[in-house]
């Protein structure tokens, strides 16, 4: 069976990197994701001190005990993991997977229990009581940790250490009560503004997208700047494109439906650059930017959703995440389009323009055959760290974008008046 | 006219100057020059005068940036839990293995002050243990490979920062008394609050000065081997007499009174080791129910070997700060709620060349207890793990929320 395969993996692993560091009598950490009605434990017992508790004797190998009581360990943890509701009344405890895994330094049995609260009680305040392996090991911690709950902002980058189990102190009370939706609904956001910030190659895309959006393509060339009116319907066209795409690839991953691999999706969004800077010096699909556009999304929001991957398993707080995130990503998206966009207006109608988008074009373009042969090949290049390091003074770069706009403009205004 | 005056303005201010700079340059000369000769700490009368002096001195032997890093914050709650029984966790302060001869001579000086010549001794013989255990392959690790890991020798809870943000991952065991450290938190002071610590693997010396009065525990100390063994032609056995003295309590005990001592379950090292590391609170402290042998229902030699056994640690400090501790732990009102107890494999008794055995005193204020874990390097002996605890002024009891 399943379980069966997971033991001998686990076994194999164990058997072939074992440390020298074995010796170190660890803490077992119990890791919480919390939901309205039901916590997901993952419990990680050191293995030397859990095969201590099973034999009572410090001559067991821990391996051997293991594998040889493969069978009861299951109820071994359904006997010893509990949890109540604060007055008392019990959840039900349902023991999944449970199997020998490396965490960190040494070798741990690691159990998945979900926790559901009765029926009308909430999960988010329990009573935890832990005693696996410290009913017999008199001088064994648990160390409980809060990993993922969609109220607090806990995402799974970070645990909040929420208490300790000991033998004299079996059970804790977890309170979670402060939370709330809204909370967890900004921290999301913050998250999705974050990941655009953050995320070089987006921002990448999305301004090489819009540096020919002012122009009228004519007979395969960029020619003479739009109607204001008709550059601006162009620009909101393509960056809701882009956000119907992202959020359909976004929402699909995150609920499961799409667990695509992360490298081809990365070496796509490199891609969507190259291609977009092309099209920034010649037009590629004039008039069909909004399709691309979309179609771009697509790939983009592959990539956010493993941000989103697991976040939670309440469909509720997925939902949140989902659209809290999104919302984020939308807010910064408009955020760099409202920064930026006005200055190549302006600059468009005045000259030189055609150096930025031909010298911007090369940029994106450098920096995503960069991208394309890290990601596809390994092959490691200075462009992405040049393009990274260069971002960081992304605000230096608007500031003599908007100069140099401002100039060539009011030059041009001149040289049109003498 | 007033290009004048001004000039004159300006001529005045730059001699005032002058004049402050130099009044600045002699009162500095003047302090340091006080501060060179009170290094010698003979005028110092009290301990804790003794103690502050030779802190300063210590503390005048380093350079700018060690002193920067010596020194914590009073304020700094969790940094005053910054012990470990654990090798390879990040410590408070300067690494011994960085300090210069000098620096490490008026370390010692101020350690000599703050331990009498029995705890001094355990000092340096730690310091040697783990130079031993370096010498005996322990930088390596060692581990045989797999089959036959030690379950649960040298262990330790606490270690690392609650959660898994640190330490731990990557130790490398490297065995040395460099890497011990010293460190103070707050100012050393006679009147004022602060604590010096001196600790690494196998030692933690945390003593709180509050207002001159010194309260010495959090105490660890383990060595291994637990034996005597010889480092440069040296012989020593740091935790030997602690351990002997406990061994020679129980050894006492009638075959009943060992039946009534006797706790279940297994220990696979102290139970109250750094518990609170890195928290700055007492909440993780919580000391199991009494259970055991009371000790006032002990014979009179019987006793007499507890009150021996509780001077092993307890006298390892300067008489000015452990006098009175003493008086209270073992005074017959503190008996009469004082229990020794042991836990390990029943059948084998308490043989401390056993792995899992445990011993413990346990009243009203002191808390004792020794584990017997597996070697870690030398695998084919035991070695101790001692925790000396006081449930009212751990940490001058600066913890409480």
């Amino acid at each position: 069976m399943k379980k069966g395969w997971a033991w001998t993996l686990g076994l194999a692993v164990l058997l072939a990197g074992e440390s020298a560091r074995a010796h170190l009598a660890r803490n077992t950490a119990v890791l919480l994701d919390i939901g309205e009605r039901s916590v997901e434990a993952e419990v990680q017992m050191p293995l030397d001190q859990l095969a201590l508790a099973l034999t009572q004797s410090f001559d067991a190998v821990p391996a051997d005990v293991i594998r040889e009581r493969a069978a009861e360990l299951p109820a071994y943890v359904r006997e010893h993991l509990k949890a109540s509701t604060p007055n008392g009344r019990p959840f039900e405890v349902e023991v999944g997977t449970v199997g020998v895994q490396r965490v960190e330094d040494g070798d741990c049995l690691v159990a998945h229990v979900t926790l559901r609260a009765p029926p009308g009680a909430s999960a988010r305040a329990f009573t935890l009581t832990d005693t696996l392996v410290l009913h017999q090991v008199m001088n064994h911690r648990a160390l409980v940790s809060v990993r993922r709950d969609f109220h607090t902002g806990l995402f799974g980058e970070d645990l909040e250490m929420v208490g300790a189990a000991s033998a004299q102190t079996p059970s804790l009370l977890i309170d979670r009560m402060h939370g709330s939706l809204w909370t967890g609904f900004r921290a999301v956001f913050h998250l999705g503004l974050r990941h655009i910030a953050e995320g070089t190659d987006h921002l990448l895309f999305l301004l090489v997208l819009l540096l020919p959006a002012p122009l009228l393509a004519r007979g395969g060339r960029w020619r003479e700047p739009d109607q204001l009116g008709a550059s601006l319907k162009r620009v909101l066209g393509v960056v809701t494109a882009f956000t119907v795409g992202h959020s359909l690839t976004l929402a699909a991953a995150a609920v499961g439906a799409l667990r695509p691999p992360s490298q081809p999706v990365e070496v796509l969004i490199a891609v969507s650059i190259l291609v977009s800077a092309v099209h920034a010096v010649r037009p590629l699909f004039p008039g069909r930017e909004h399709l691309v556009a979309a179609g771009f999304g697509l790939v983009h929001g592959l990539a956010f959703a493993t941000v989103l991957a697991g976040m939670g398993f309440d469909s509720g707080a997925l939902a949140m995440s989902i659209l809290g995130f999104n919302l984020g990503i939308e807010a910064m998206q408009a955020a760099v389009v409202l920064l930026v966009l006005p200055w190549l207006l302006l600059w468009s109608h005045a000259s030189g323009f055609t150096v930025l988008r031909i010298g911007g074009a090369a940029v994106g373009g450098a920096a995503a055959c960069g991208w394309v042969l890290e990601r596809a090949l390994g092959v490691s290049t200075p462009l992405g760290p040049w393009v990274e390091a260069a971002s960081g003074h992304a605000w230096v770069g608007l500031v003599v974008l908007a100069a140099v706009a401002l100039a060539m403009s009011r030059r041009s205004r001149r040289a049109a008046l003498g | 006219m007033r290009r004048f005056a001004v000039k004159w303005l300006c001529l005045g201010v730059s001699c005032s100057i002058l004049a402050l700079g130099a009044c600045n340059g002699d009162s500095g000369t003047g302090t340091d020059d006080g501060g060179t000769t009170t290094t010698d700490c003979s005028t110092a009368t009290t301990h804790i005068e003794q103690v502050v002096c030779a802190s300063n001195a210590f503390l005048a032997t380093l350079t700018e940036e060690q002193k920067a890093s010596v020194v914590y914050a009073w304020t700094n709650q969790v940094a005053k839990t910054y012990w470990s029984n654990l090798p390879g966790v990040t410590r408070n302060g300067l690494k011994w293995g960085t300090l210069s001869a000098e620096s490490k001579e008026a370390a010692l000086k101020l350690a000599a002050l703050v331990l009498t010549p029995e705890g001094y001794a355990d000092m340096t013989g730690v310091f040697a243990a783990d130079d031993y255990l370096d010498t005996q392959g322990g930088g390596t690790g060692g581990d045989g490979g797999f089959g036959g890991p030690p379950p649960g020798s040298d262990g330790g809870f606490g270690g690392p920062p609650p959660g898994r943000d640190g330490g731990m991952g990557g130790v490398v065991l490297d065995y040395s008394s460099d890497n011990y450290i010293i460190a103070f938190i707050g100012t050393p002071s006679t009147t004022g609050s602060w604590m010096l610590q001196i600790g690494g693997h196998h030692m933690a010396y945390n003593v709180t000065y509050l207002n001159g009065t010194g309260y010495p525990t959090p105490n660890h100390l383990g060595a291994e081997p637990k034996a005597p063994f010889t480092l440069n032609g040296e012989t020593y056995a740091p935790v030997a007499d602690e351990g002997d003295a406990l061994v020679a309590l129980y050894n006492s005990l009638s075959a009943e009174q060992l039946d009534a001592a006797y706790l279940p379950g297994t220990f696979s090292d102290v139970v109250l080791g750094p518990v609170e590391f890195g928290t700055g609170s007492y909440s993780k402290v919580v000391f199991p129910a009494q259970a055991g042998v009371l000790v006032s229902t002990l014979s009179e030699s019987q006793q007499a070997l507890v009150t021996a056994a509780i001077k092993k640690w307890v006298s390892d400090f300067a008489p000015a700060v452990s006098d009175p501790l003493v008086a209270a732990y073992t005074s017959p009102d503190a008996y009469a709620h004082t229990y020794v107890a042991w836990g390990g494999t029943k059948s084998a008794g308490v043989n401390v060349d056993v792995s899992g055995t445990y011993m413990r005193i346990d009243g009203p204020r002191v808390w004792i207890e020794v584990a017997c874990q597996q070697g870690a390097v030398i695998r084919n002996q035991t070695h101790y793990h001692t925790i000396y605890r006081d449930k009212q002024t751990d940490y001058g009891n600066q913890l409480t929320p």
